[in-house]
């Protein structure tokens, strides 16, 4: 419960950072990575589907919540709940890929939101749209996967070893850790 | 086995429980029992994000100058020359300026028929393509800003407020992809509707409601406006017709346009607080150059 709050927290953090850095940055393309979307994609891969769509409905609550939100409240809940399971589900089917799970993912979330968008949010889909604006967010998602997936999961995974695919990387800690005392 | 049917159930029931909340939001309008919810967001949030901003803004202007550094040079250069001639105009206007302003009162028709702005700076900016394009201002109500109210910078029309906290507001741009703005062909006068294209504020999608009218590219597009300037304005340049989509057999006619503002890079922008006294019922379109030219 605590790590989850924990992780909850630096969600929020992270969304604040998104909206008021990230996304002002004079990026080639205009375009800028989903910081958010990511970090629930390596929760969803530390701690498999069901975990990753609670994570991942949480996080897009508090997207709907936090100030430059101009749609209806639970569009961007559905969008990250439906990423988080997915790559809950995907990482524990094959838990060998993680990494191309996690650029997988990173692509396929904001094709999620225009979808999303398209259905719910009363917006008109056009050819324009999905050359121009989906592209450079879908590369820089890619680009800044490796290293944001890693760190998520990094911090879900320091509190708590009974993982998905942690077994060995766990015998191996509990080793060095048995070797490291006195 | 058993965890996956969990999995699945659970998912199901979130995803559930977020069309719950979409169709309640949605169907209740002003009056959402989830607004007292956003609210609070907003106040919270808003608040957290103007701290957040100050620290980020820094930041943000340093990686902006490294971005604009080889044109900096020359840019100031051309600004220093400028700057020279500014002078010189500035001594000579002083002396004029006095006497104008003994003429402007003796008109009595300064404070009349303008429309009154207050400046905002941009805090937050959220971008989801084909989502939604909307930014964070760092005026409230205690400034008046209230929903529905026109955002627009020195460049043209940037937006609308949506959601306005105790010192921050929400305002969605045009660009966003599920905003429609009433617009007008400058020229032929013919009605159309502004949409986003989807392209990050690049681009707006002008869908003209005549189609046996001519629209060629470098047409202005200005807004509508509706009763008392809610949400729009009238007479705000929109963009600049780029390229017209052929649709022959179509009962409407597409233009793509490039928005004049750059909505792409907001910093500064204006609220339109209260419209002119003057009802602009009749005035169909308003005289070029008090609002309309200032581009």
């Amino acid at each position: 419960m605590n790590r989850d709050a924990l992780s909850a927290g630096l969600v929020l953090l992270l969304m604040a950072v998104q909206v008021t850095f990230v996304n002002r940055l004079p990026l080639p393309g205009d375009a800028a990575p989903d910081l958010v979307l990511l970090a629930v994609v390596g929760y969803a891969l530390a701690r498999g589907a069901r975990a990753g769509a609670v994570m991942g409905f949480t996080a897009g609550l508090f997207g709907d919540l936090l100030p430059p939100a101009a749609h209806e409240m639970g569009q961007y809940a559905l969008v990250l709940c439906l990423v988080g399971f997915v790559a809950g589900r995907w990482a524990e089917s094959r838990p060998e890929a993680g990494l191309a799970v996690a650029l997988g993912c990173a692509a396929l979330g904001p094709v999620v939101a225009v979808v999303v968008g398209v259905v719910f949010g009363g917006a008109e889909a056009g050819v324009v749209a999905l050359t121009g604006g989906l592209l450079p967010v879908m590369l820089y998602n890619v680009l800044a996967a490796p290293p944001m997936v890693w760190a998520a999961t990094r911090v879900v995974r320091g509190r708590d070893r009974s993982r998905v695919r942690s077994r060995e990387r766990g015998a191996r800690r509990a080793g060095r850790l048995a070797g490291g005392r006195p | 086995m058993k965890d996956t049917r969990q999995a699945r159930a659970t998912v199901g029931l979130l995803l559930a429980s977020a069309l719950v909340l979409m169709t309640v939001d949605h169907r209740s309008g002003e009056n959402s029992p989830l607004g007292p919810l956003r609210g609070a967001g907003t106040a919270v949030f808003g608040a957290v994000e103007q701290a957040g901003a100050s620290v980020a803004r820094p930041v943000v202007r340093f990686f902006e100058a490294v971005a604009a550094a080889p044109e900096a040079q020359r840019r100031i250069e051309e600004l220093r020359g400028e700057n020279e001639r500014l002078r010189y105009a500035l001594a000579a206007q002083a002396l004029d300026h006095r006497r104008s302003a003994e003429l402007h009162r003796l008109l009595g028709t300064a404070g009349l028929g303008g429309y009154e702005v207050v400046p905002a700076q941009v805090i937050a900016r959220r971008n989801v393509p084909g989502f939604e394009e909307a930014v964070e201002l760092d005026v409230g109500s205690a400034d008046g800003v209230r929903p529905e109210m026109t955002v627009l910078n020195g460049d043209g029309l940037v937006g609308r407020v949506v959601q306005v906290g105790p010192s921050t507001s929400t305002a969605a741009l045009i660009s966003a992809p599920a905003s429609s703005v009433g617009a007008r062909l400058e020229g032929s006068g013919e009605i159309g509707v502004v949409r986003g294209a989807g392209e990050n504020g690049r681009l707006l999608h002008f869908r003209l409601l005549d189609s046996a009218t001519p629209i060629t590219r470098g047409q202005r597009i200005v807004s509508f406006g509706s009763q008392r300037g809610v949400p729009y304005v009238a007479g705000v340049p929109i963009g600049v017709v780029e390229r017209v989509e052929a649709t022959p057999g179509e009962l409407t006619r597409i233009a793509y346009a490039r928005p004049y503002a750059d909505l792409t890079a907001l910093n500064v922008v204006g609220v339109v607080v209260r419209p002119p006294a003057r009802n602009p019922r009749d005035a169909v379109l308003p005289p070029a150059g008090q609002n309309g030219a200032g581009r």
